[in-house]
């Protein structure tokens, strides 16, 4: 396909025949550009990110306008639509199309901090319980649990009802839920390392326990975490969907899409689009996440071969 | 004499990338009855590949891509699989391979294992079957073999393990028995009684052994013929004796090469009577984590040992697995932290270095040349680590500096911006030494530096010690199983056992004239070669 | 064999859910559905309108607010005489029953309203106690009241009061608030059979009511479910599971009309909307709301017209009174504040914000309309952090102080007197937290007009206090709502003009 020739001229080392001379970075990227599952995600990503970054700034459209005059219009594909509102216009005459845009941004932001919040606490955990063993792996372990029995959802809602919702809270709220994945992976990725060879010379030329953690073992949980994080960006976007809907997420008449699935559920009969379109792109979203993670599991998998198509 | 066994011109090829690899070529060999044939080569020699064809156990990608097998005067390609696993296969021809472990399946009990093979080849009833199984666990000399019936494969040890594979594969009484490495995972002591076992039981059965080894020694002892691979082709074939006698082919000569420098005596380096390290009455205990009403289990590996290093020797530890050797060096290098006794390098309490001031002493090579580099970092980055975390020096000097070293050890300077996966085993092997010795340390700590390593290669990187040994005058302490390599190497041996040490003294006299009866063991289960 | 496990599987899946009985005309059963729970069936115990509707169904008071004209005329009462200012004699009807049969009398009359007054739990007890000094019994079926002053809106509080049997409340001292909250012995024209706490009451028609003024019911069986979301509501509506719904919007009753499946009413209310703006300080002193300017130009911020039209729909319209303008006392010759948003920024500027403020404004309701005052808000500077959450948070946020400018409603169900919203709304301080003026005259002013009976004197205090509270802004006063119910084609329901559903006049048709 088009990728992979555009791959080809970008890193032509990575496609030499004699396996010898490819770096590892090389075989990532051999790998991924064979991968039809995390090309189709990764390809699908960037249009989504394409979309979020300069849409707004390209297209002069804006979620916020209320024209109460042009409510409920349908989408341009209905009977009575037509082309200056696409998508129709939600139960404020705002522009329905501008309002999906500007929600992925609301849903990438928090998706993707949500998912670094949850990481750096989880591998931080994770790392120190892993290689520190003894009582900070008790301790960890002791979170780790808690974690893990408390709702989720619930404890995101009492803590954003209390402190009030805002963008920052519910990245936070979200990430502070969800960093056990991280670091079971973590934990578990440490203490394979720590008993290699590679670490013990390290501790035999004198490099200090956080020159070993920075430099020897973290990189080589690399390949898990990311696979990880992508998963976790998914569950996240849909996390603050689900804390929007439910009313104690992204406040109105911010566009996210959670929100806009909320407003729109009373008209479920005679304006179904008001529901389904968010819930596409939620869905549109997520897939692509998934399946790009779901190719890096593959990708950095140390058993994985390189299969040509 | 009929053939049992006739291959003509067997080729095996690899699908990948859209393209075939030959992988084996022309590979034809003729066994008779009772016939004893060795397989020897290196690995990637095709050596097992070409006997997965022959039992039809070969891996998805790869298949038969012409010549034929015939077995006892019928072809084999004519059987579909379902009657080739009826007729022949577990029945007239039978496979052992090297971890008995992962063959023998650890949820079923051995009386079951042993039953289930019985049964599917034999219309028989089960108390039969238990007969047979009873008689055959007693032929491969397997002690209380009624109770090990009703024992699951984790309650034994590895060599009772190799000897229930053997029964598993000789309860049909097969023509053939096709033995992969057998002993290869096994201590030494265990390799010598296993082998004898499969000489004997040849004997008594009457049947074909074709033998697989990298081992030239060993296949020497079991074998009459033997055929020689590389790189996927015979390139040597013929009676056993006259072959290790007057090969043919150069890479023969080559591996014979290996094994006789190891037999020759070695020149012996500048000793100096003053004792650089001195260990007194170190030992070490591991406690079990504790179970439901049990006390926790203590294991002691190290016990009360006390030796001392002379500056400038080489000195061996040897001993089983177990036997805590690796354990001691851990903690002579400070890695482990002993519970008793008292270390002292160059006079110094281990406790009282400094680590940074302890790496430019002491430093370790490791056995596996897979987990010794990190995968991420480049060559020139690993090895010049060492001299950045401990020295302030600039980066040009330290680039100089590891371009310097790793052509000592072999590797030219474009090396420098590879990466570990880049390498091949021998040569990242190299890199650690580097590693190690671009600190200048005084001693060198070698934990089994070759045992993951090919023969030639092995060798290979011996040369390089001892070179090193030499013009940098380095103290080594080598840990080994490897008999013939402590030989080779050592001025002085220490024999542990159990975290002890049984026996200690110059490398000709205890290897020679072995005074424990544990160490006489030891020693006569070298397999050098029948000359 | 894999046939007959299916079969089964089938069968106890399909057990697992509970088989829904269409009730209908043909067995003469009504099913209406409320959005909002009926937790208990005290109306003593709630206050929404819905505990209202169904207090009127199985209970009675002693007067009744009439559909027709929305006059009070006497229920259990059979007559009355005024006997000065602050006495009134009560003649009860003779043929009056309990549910359980027994005979309504004074002393269940005198035994309600000693209740209420002395038992604290129970929420009509701050505002009886307010006015009613005795109560005492004149006769088997006679009773007089004694109140502490002239009080106006006498009549309401006697229609809200529903009679109960003596002594089944408990004694004073020993007071059983969950007596009546389960089943109920009232004396309404329908009976409860069944209750399921917020899920649904089954009722059935009395047949030894008396009649009265609420007329006999012409269908027997009603079943009241709680079902709070408007979707579902919708289905049910369209597959036959209900007859009846309300406070139904204008797009989704219109575009249900439009299926033909059942019928729109859009009629008016009595509720109106505004936004309450703490001039007083009490969320921070000195915070732009305490500025008049500010409150002005909030007021000439908002288009109330187009969000009336637009989104509410019906007779809806703007209002610029802290009242329904069809109810008793609200006079409507006050400042009114026009929809000029250049206008609002010069009085912003002029106050000392040129570049606006930041405002939390906190609602509960009408998220759309909400939404629509934010935008109106934003476009003359103030930006506006919209809280919008439950009526709970928002009642809990207003007693601590913290509520700059909340958007709220009220209902004055089946009470056209503008009594019924001031009372609550410009209470003292000290007994309240809704009045956040700071201002005492307007405390002075609107409680004081009901404290007379003379209907001269009110009209005036209530002329003078609306068009304080126009005059300063202490309100954004913003439109008066309609009353939205869709109801199958098999029924006549017709919207009353208060907007108050009475569901004990509804026929099959």
């Amino acid at each position: 396909m088009i990728f992979k020739t555009f791959i080809k001229r970008l890193f032509p080392r990575s496609f030499d025949n004699d396996i010898y001379n490819l770096t590892p970075k090389d075989l990532i990227i051999r790998k991924s550009s064979n991968h039809g599952g995390f090309k189709f995600g990764l390809a699908l990503l960037i249009i989504i990110f394409l979309f979020a970054i300069f849409g707004p700034i390209i297209l002069d459209v804006s979620p916020y306008e209320q024209d109460l005059t042009k409510r409920l219009l349908p989408p341009v594909w209905k009977e009575g639509g037509s082309w200056e509102y696409i998508f129709g216009t939600d139960g404020n005459g705002r522009d329905y199309f501008a309002r999906i845009l500007y929600g992925t941004r609301i849903s990438l932001t928090i998706g993707f901090g949500a998912a670094c919040v949850g990481m750096i606490i989880g591998v931080t955990l994770g790392v120190c319980a892993g290689y520190f063993g003894g009582w900070v792996d008790q301790i960890v372990s002791y979170l780790l649990t808690c974690q893990l029995a408390l709702p989720g959802l619930l404890l995101a809602m009492t803590i954003v009802f209390l402190i009030g919702p805002s963008i920052t809270v519910v990245i936070f709220v979200i990430g502070a839920t969800h960093w056990a994945f991280f670091l079971v992976v973590s934990r578990s990725a440490t203490q394979k390392i720590k008993n290699l060879d590679y670490v013990t010379s390290a501790r035999a030329i004198g490099a200090s326990k956080f020159q070993i953690i920075m430099r020897d073992i973290i990189p080589n949980t690399f390949s898990q975490i990311i696979v990880i994080f992508t998963l976790e960006v998914g569950i996240a976007i849909l996390n603050e969907a689900s804390l929007s809907f439910l009313g104690v997420g992204i406040q109105p008449p911010t566009p996210s899409w959670g929100l806009l699935i909320a407003e729109g559920k009373e008209a479920i009969f005679f304006q179904p689009w008001l529901i389904i379109l968010p819930g596409i792109a939620l869905f549109t979203l997520v897939v692509s996440i998934n399946m790009m993670g779901d190719g890096l599991r593959d990708i950095t998998d140390p058993n994985s071969k390189i299969s040509e198509e | 004499m009929s053939d049992l066994l006739n291959i003509q011109n067997l080729e095996i090829s690899f699908q990948s990338n859209n393209k075939n690899l030959k992988t084996v070529e022309n590979f034809s060999i003729n066994l008779n009855e009772k016939e004893s044939l060795g397989i020897v080569g290196e690995s990637g020699s095709g050596k097992t590949l070409s006997m997965l064809a022959l039992t039809r156990l070969l891996p998805k990608q790869a298949s038969v891509s012409s010549g034929s097998i015939i077995f006892q005067n019928r072809n084999l390609d004519e059987l579909d699989n379902k009657n080739f696993y009826k007729e022949i296969s577990g029945k007239k021809i039978s496979m052992i391979f090297q971890e008995p472990m992962t063959a023998l399946n650890p949820v079923h009990t051995i009386g079951k294992q042993l039953l289930e093979t019985y049964l599917y080849h034999n219309n028989v009833s089960v108390e039969k079957g238990i007969e047979r199984a009873l008689e055959i666990l007693d032929a491969v000399k397997l002690t209380k073999y009624k109770q090990r019936m009703d024992q699951y494969p984790h309650q034994l040890s590895g060599g009772q393990r190799q000897r229930v594979m053997i029964a598993l594969a000789l309860i049909n009484n097969p023509s053939l028995l096709i033995a992969d490495e057998p002993t290869t995972a096994l201590d030494v002591t265990v390799q010598k009684e296993i082998i004898q076992l499969i000489s004997d039981l040849r004997e008594t059965i009457g049947m074909a052994l074709i033998f697989i080894s990298h081992d030239l020694g060993v296949v020497s002892q079991i074998s009459d013929n033997v055929v020689v691979m590389k790189n996927g082709e015979i390139v040597e074939k013929g009676k056993t004796l006259k072959v290790l006698e007057k090969p043919n082919h150069p890479y023969t000569q080559g591996l014979l090469d290996c094994l006789f420098k190891l037999e020759d005596e070695q020149k012996k380096n500048q000793i100096k009577d003053t004792p650089i390290i001195k260990v007194k009455e170190i030992s070490k205990s591991y406690k079990l984590p504790a179970k439901i009403f049990k006390k926790p289990e203590i294991i002691y590996a190290v016990k009360k040992v006390s030796f001392d290093v002379k500056f400038g020797e080489t000195i061996a530890i040897v001993g089983e697995s177990g036997s805590g050797k690796s354990t001691v060096a851990k903690i002579i290098n400070g890695l482990i932290n002993k519970d008793e006794g008292k270390v002292e390098i160059k006079g110094q309490n281990i406790e009282d270095i400094e680590i940074s001031d302890r790496a430019k002493i002491i430093q370790p090579v490791f056995q596996d040349p897979y987990s010794t580099l990190n995968p991420i970092h480049t060559i020139g980055y690993i090895v010049s680590r060492p001299l950045t975390i401990n020295q302030n020096r600039s980066e040009s000097e330290v680039k100089e500096e590891v371009i310097k070293i790793l052509r000592l050890v072999g590797l030219s300077e474009e090396y420098y911006n590879r990466f570990p996966n880049q390498l091949s085993g021998g040569q990242r092997q190299r890199v650690a030494i580097a590693r190690a010795i671009i600190l200048k340390p005084q001693i060198l700590i070698c934990d089994e530096p070759t045992s993951a390593l090919d023969v030639t290669i092995q060798s290979q990187i011996l040369d390089l010690l001892n070179d090193l040994k030499t013009k940098l005058n380095i103290t080594i302490i080598l840990i080994s199983h490897d008999i013939s390599v402590v030989k080779y190497f050592s001025d002085r041996i220490i024999v542990m056992y159990n975290g002890e040490i049984i026996e200690m003294g110059n490398t000709n006299n205890v290897i020679n004239i072995p005074k424990d009866k544990y160490t006489k063991r030891l020693m006569s289960s070298v397999f050098s070669l029948k000359k | 064999m894999s046939k007959l496990k299916s079969l089964i599987l089938t069968l106890l899946i399909s057990l697992m859910f509970p088989i829904n009985v269409f009730a209908d005309k043909s067995d003469d059963t009504f099913v209406a559905a409320f959005s909002r729970e009926l937790t208990q069936l005290d109306y003593h115990y709630g206050t929404k309108t819905e505990f209202l509707i169904l207090g009127d169904m199985i209970d009675s008071g002693l007067f009744y607010v009439n559909r027709e004209d929305l006059s009070y005329v006497p229920d259990i009462a059979s007559d009355y005489k005024i006997v000065d200012d602050t006495t009134i004699d009560i003649n009860l009807r003779k043929n009056a029953k309990f549910h359980d049969g027994s005979n309504v009398t004074a002393d269940d009359v005198v035994y309600t309203y000693n209740f209420i007054v002395k038992n604290e739990k129970n929420r009509r007890s701050k505002k009886i106690k307010g006015w009613m000094e005795s109560i005492e019994k004149t006769g088997t079926h006679s009773v007089r009241f004694k109140s502490k002053y002239p009080y106006a809106n006498l009549f309401n509080d006697l229609y809200r009061i529903k009679i109960r049997k003596n002594g089944i409340m408990g004694t004073e001292g020993n007071w059983n608030d969950s007596a009546q909250l389960n089943e109920l012995n009232g004396t309404g024209p329908y009976k409860v059979v069944s209750f399921d706490p917020g899920v649904e009451v089954v009722l059935v028609r009395n047949d030894d009511y008396y009649g009265g003024p609420k007329g006999k019911p012409a269908i027997k069986n009603v079943i009241i479910r709680s079902i709070p979301d408007m979707g579902t509501q919708q289905a049910e509506l369209m597959s036959g599971g209900i007859h009846w719904m309300y406070n139904v919007k204008k797009d989704i009753g219109e575009a249900m009309a439009k299926t033909g499946k059942a019928d729109y009413q859009l009629g008016p209310s009595l509720r109106v909307g505004f936004l309450v703006l703490d001039a007083g300080g009490y969320s921070g002193e000195g915070n732009p709301i305490t500025k008049l300017d500010v409150r002005r130009a909030m007021n000439h911020a908002i288009n109330r017209d187009s969000i009336a039209k637009n989104l509410i729909g019906g007779p809806a319209k703007a209002v610029h009174t802290a009242c329904n303008p069809v109810v008793f006392g609200c006079f409507q010759d006050v400042k009114k504040y026009e929809y000029n948003p250049e206008g609002a920024k010069k009085l912003l500027a002029k106050a000392g914000y040129p570049n606006g403020f930041d405002l939390d404004l906190w609602s509960y309701r009408d998220k759309e309309a909400a939404q629509a005052m934010a935008e109106d808000l934003g476009k003359v500077g103030i930006k506006v952090n919209l809280k919008h959450g439950k009526l709970s948070a928002l009642n809990k946020a207003r007693k601590n102080r913290e509520i700059r400018a909340y958007f709220g409603t009220w209902g004055s169900t089946a009470s056209p007197d503008t009594a019924t919203i001031s009372n609550i709304h410009w209470r003292d301080p000290a007994k309240g937290d809704r009045n956040l003026s700071g201002d005492p005259k307007v405390n002075e002013l609107m409680l004081g007009a009901e404290q007379t009976l003379d209907v001269e004197k009110r009209k005036s205090l209530y002329a003078q206090g609306l068009k304080l509270i126009a005059d300063q802004a202490y309100w954004v006063p913003l439109w008066s709502y309609s009353e939205g119910v869709l109801s199958s084609k098999s029924i006549d329901f017709k919207l009353d003009p208060d907007g108050y559903p009475r569901l004990w006049n509804i026929t099959w048709k």
